[in-house]
């Protein structure tokens, strides 16, 4: 096992280096570079701005710069706000983007599995018509519309939760949900899907003969076995949801990762398109990483070398 | 399927049941006199949206409206500009005397200030300050703004390596002698520019790039920044130690980043923010205006145009050129459109200057312009070769430039067709003359109009269109010898009415500084920088009941 995981890791080198590789000369093919703007610069200016942070030197100098700093775990200073480091610009972000991924999965399983349980139960009834029906609006709306439509109604005319910023508890509610529905739905059709397949197995039906009431049959017998696919469904979903959404955190004013994803290769904020993108791939990497050892200790058949 | 039908009804009525709702929440707001919520914060609290996140907060540094509204609240320059008619007053410096010839200004500093950690503010922090944001190794990118003091220009290209040849010096402690190349009557504006603010020597040797760090940084200014998160907020208190203290009127300050104007214009609806400055949504101007107090619209100092690139035929041609400036509806553009309370402008120089009047502009004259373009060789538009308008990605340029194609079609039968491109490849397409007319504008750095007419310079970096006029060039250089000001203005008019004819640019409006500004929020009063000091805001918990705004406070 702890073979596995070195042997998975060493792997991973060579993929990182190849990342940090491609994003960075991709990058430089795009036009422009970071310190224009629209009034006009002297070139002079521009060439000392350039000799400031390197950028007059060749690519290759500039790539070997990188990589060495790199193994240092120096990720530079960003070129678009030169008083803060990449490193900093993702301290700052990524627990920002944690929390709400992580709130919108807490508010994803709470919804989910109960929602799935109930139409698995209630199956071909109304209710599991009206859940399926609610799941298919939520997979149907995206987030840009969901987001303004609970502004609209719980902010702007209820007044009950802020429609934006973040911080506290009331400002985390409406993002959280805008993020978290259509993984909601998700996991409600997966726990469905599994629970009515569970429920038809003969220890369920044992489990009915010896009188164990409804609760305890679900609760107790047939969630545990439904629940396998929802957690392997649940290892991307959280490095997914934990890098942040550009969307979410535009509409809701959050301080977040994701947004740097987009801004940064728009201002040609090199470094921290660099450090953005070998940050996701790396978390990737070890949320994949993880995925494949929890597997191994829910389904004992399944073996690494 | 019957059953399947019944079953989908609930959803249907509860779907419809929550439109009504939303159509009923709207129809209750709007009978309101204000926009959303006014509740005034507890406390003698200010929150207002700055905008984009600021790239620097260092005057030496920053080039951004939003950079600078931030370095204000921190620093404090010789000047500062009386907001209601932009005046130079005391700021940092209590009097100053100028030599009649305008190039000697002689500052007198107040005794007794100091940094916000105590440190004695002295002329010679000026003098630091002035150097480096000329040192070339620097690389302030606003460093031409310095361009006026003596040798200023040569010492930040490199020219003159020895920094004591600049026509800066503290003559003492107090005293601080400024010498300028040329006389410039409206030196006491640039000096209450961010610019020209003083930084804290012994903070910025110490920390480097990092001084700028909420818990290095140092100012002079009338608050003090706490905290700073990126894409989120500035924190701020009152600065005990400003020479002005017990002036300024707020305890705390804070100042979001929000760049996203729906989600700005959301936390002032709910009552987050009490102050949007702009940022405000255009599709939501005809909504507003004239319903609700809270929304200002006044004119701004600054200018929309289209670049013309004049070594591409058929834009080479002036005859074309004057034919496109008159074939499109400034007024439909400006009334129809932006509905905000932007000014249709046929002239380069945007109003709001008190003592400069632009000559007349090409009007809209859809028979005049088809004339011009059929005694350009193009009767009715036949043969008019294929034109291209760069626009950078915006809804708002992408709308105008549309209107502008279509009223083009319909008045002179030609076709144009639009480009729009990410910011970064439309300035690199701008700089390097890949366009045939391209989206531009021009905000004034101070309020006199030379900062736009200098814009069009043969030598000036801003002037990407090719077009070079010696004349024009000589009336800009004899205006800047001029110290006499009605004769000034007069040079500076005759050489717009000659940008006018050549039209290497094709102005379409002015701006205006729109925002949104609770009815509890006092002190903040209109201009045409759109520049405001918060030290005389107060918040006003009779607002209801005691004396309104006066006229200028928006």
């Amino acid at each position: 096992m702890i073979r596995f995981i070195l042997r998975r890791l060493v792997l991973s080198i060579p993929v990182i280096f190849l990342i940090a590789t491609t994003t960075f000369f991709i990058m430089r093919l795009a036009p422009g570079g970071p310190f224009q703007m629209e009034k006009a610069i002297p070139p002079e200016i521009m060439a000392n701005l350039q000799a400031k942070y390197g950028l007059d030197q060749s690519l290759p100098v500039q790539y070997g710069r990188y990589l060495r700093n790199l193994l240092h775990f120096d990720l530079g200073p960003s070129y678009k706000f030169p008083d803060r480091t990449v490193n900093r610009i993702i301290g700052e972000g990524f627990p920002v983007s944690l929390e709400l991924g992580m709130a919108a999965l807490i508010f994803a399983l709470l919804l989910g599995i109960p929602a799935g349980v109930i139409s698995a139960v209630k199956h071909r009834g109304f209710v599991d018509h009206l859940t399926m029906g609610i799941v298919l609006i939520g997979i149907s709306v995206p987030t840009f519309v969901m987001g303004p439509l609970l502004i609209l109604v719980f902010s702007l005319t209820l007044f009950w939760f802020p429609p934006g910023l973040w911080g506290t508890f009331r400002q985390m509610v409406l993002p959280s949900i805008t993020l978290g529905m259509l993984y909601a739905v998700y996991i409600a059709r997966l726990t469905r899907a599994e629970m009515l397949e569970v429920l038809q197995q003969d220890y369920i039906r044992t489990a009915r003969a010896k009188g164990l009431g409804q609760f305890r049959i679900l609760w107790k017998h047939a969630l545990n076995g439904a629940m396998l696919p929802v957690v392997s469904f649940l290892g991307p979903a959280i490095a997914d949801l934990a890098t942040g959404s550009i969307v979410v955190e535009k509409v809701f004013a959050i301080p977040g990762l994701g947004r740097f994803f987009v801004d940064s290769a728009f201002s040609r904020d090199y470094t921290v398109v660099m450090g953005t993108v070998l940050f996701y791939a790396v978390l990737l990497i070890l949320a994949n990483l993880v995925v494949d050892v929890l597997y191994q200790f829910m389904d004992p058949t399944i073996e690494y070398r | 399927m019957r059953g399947h039908l019944s079953h989908r009804l609930p959803q249907a009525i509860s779907g419809s049941l929550l439109f009504l709702a939303v159509l009923c929440a709207a129809g209750c707001q709007s009978r309101s006199e204000y926009f959303g919520k006014v509740d005034p914060p507890a406390g003698n609290v200010l929150r207002f949206n700055n905008g984009v996140e600021p790239e620097y907060i260092d005057p030496n540094l920053l080039a951004g409206v939003q950079d600078a509204r931030i370095a204000g609240m921190i620093f404090e320059g010789l000047t500062v500009y009386d907001e209601r008619d932009l005046h130079p007053a005391p700021g940092a410096a209590e009097r100053w005397e100028v030599s009649s010839d305008l190039t000697l200004y002689t500052f007198h500093l107040r005794k007794g200030a100091v940094w916000s950690d105590g440190h004695p503010l002295t002329a010679h922090d000026f003098v630091y300050s002035w150097r480096r944001i000329l040192d070339p190794k620097t690389a302030s990118r606003y460093a031409s703004m310095l361009y006026y003091i003596e040798n200023g220009e040569a010492f930040n290209v490199g020219k003159v390596k020895d920094a004591s040849k600049l026509g800066v010096r503290a003559l003492d402690d107090y005293t601080l002698e400024v010498k300028l190349r040329q006389p410039v009557s409206y030196f006491l504006s640039l000096t209450a520019h961010e610019t020209y603010m003083p930084v804290p020597a012994h903070v910025v040797e110490r920390y480097g790039d990092r001084w700028t760090d909420p818990s290095h940084i140092v100012g002079n200014g009338p608050f003090q920044l706490v905290e700073h998160r990126t894409n989120d907020k500035f924190e701020f208190i009152r600065n005990p130690r400003y020479w002005n203290s017990a002036g300024v009127k707020l305890d705390r300050v804070t100042a979001y980043s929000v760049d996203d104007n729906h989600t700005a214009a959301n936390l002032y609806e709910a009552g987050v923010v009490d102050w949007v400055p702009d940022y405000i949504p255009s599709d939501y101007m005809g909504y507003m205006r004239g319903r609700f107090k809270d929304l200002y619209t006044p004119p701004y100092l600054g200018i929309y145009y289209y670049a013309v690139n004049i070594t591409r035929p058929p834009l080479n041609n002036p005859l074309v050129r004057r034919a496109l400036a008159m074939g499109f509806d400034r007024r439909a553009i400006t009334g129809d459109l932006l509905r905000a309370g932007q000014i249709p402008a046929s002239h380069f120089v945007p109003v709001g200057f008190p003592n400069y009047h632009s000559p007349p502009g090409p009007d809209y004259n859809p028979p005049e312009a088809a004339r011009l373009l059929a005694e350009a060789g193009y009767p009715n538009g036949a043969g008019f070769p294929s034109v291209t308008i760069l626009i950078n990605t915006l809804s708002e340029h992408r709308k105008i430039a549309e209107a502008v194609q279509e009223m083009w079609a319909k008045n002179l039968n030609i076709q144009v067709s639009i480009r729009n491109e990410e910011w970064a490849s439309y300035l690199k397409d701008r700089r390097s003359m890949n366009y045939d007319l391209a989206r531009a504008a021009w905000i004034a750095d101070y309020p006199d109009p030379s900062t736009f007419t200098d814009l069009m310079e043969g030598n000036n970096g801003n002037n990407d269109g090719g077009w070079k006029n010696p004349g024009y060039d000589r009336m800009i250089a004899l205006a800047r010898q001029q110290p006499e000001e009605s004769r000034r203005m007069e040079i500076l008019e005759k050489a717009e009415a000659l940008l006018l004819h050549d039209l290497p640019v094709i102005p379409v409006y002015t701006y205006s500084a729109d925002g949104l500004i609770k009815p509890y929020v006092r002190g903040v009063y209109g201009n045409a920088l759109d520049r405001h000091a918060l030290n005389r805001v107060w918040i006003d918990r009779q607002w209801k009941t005691g004396r309104p705004k006066s006229g200028d406070e928006l």
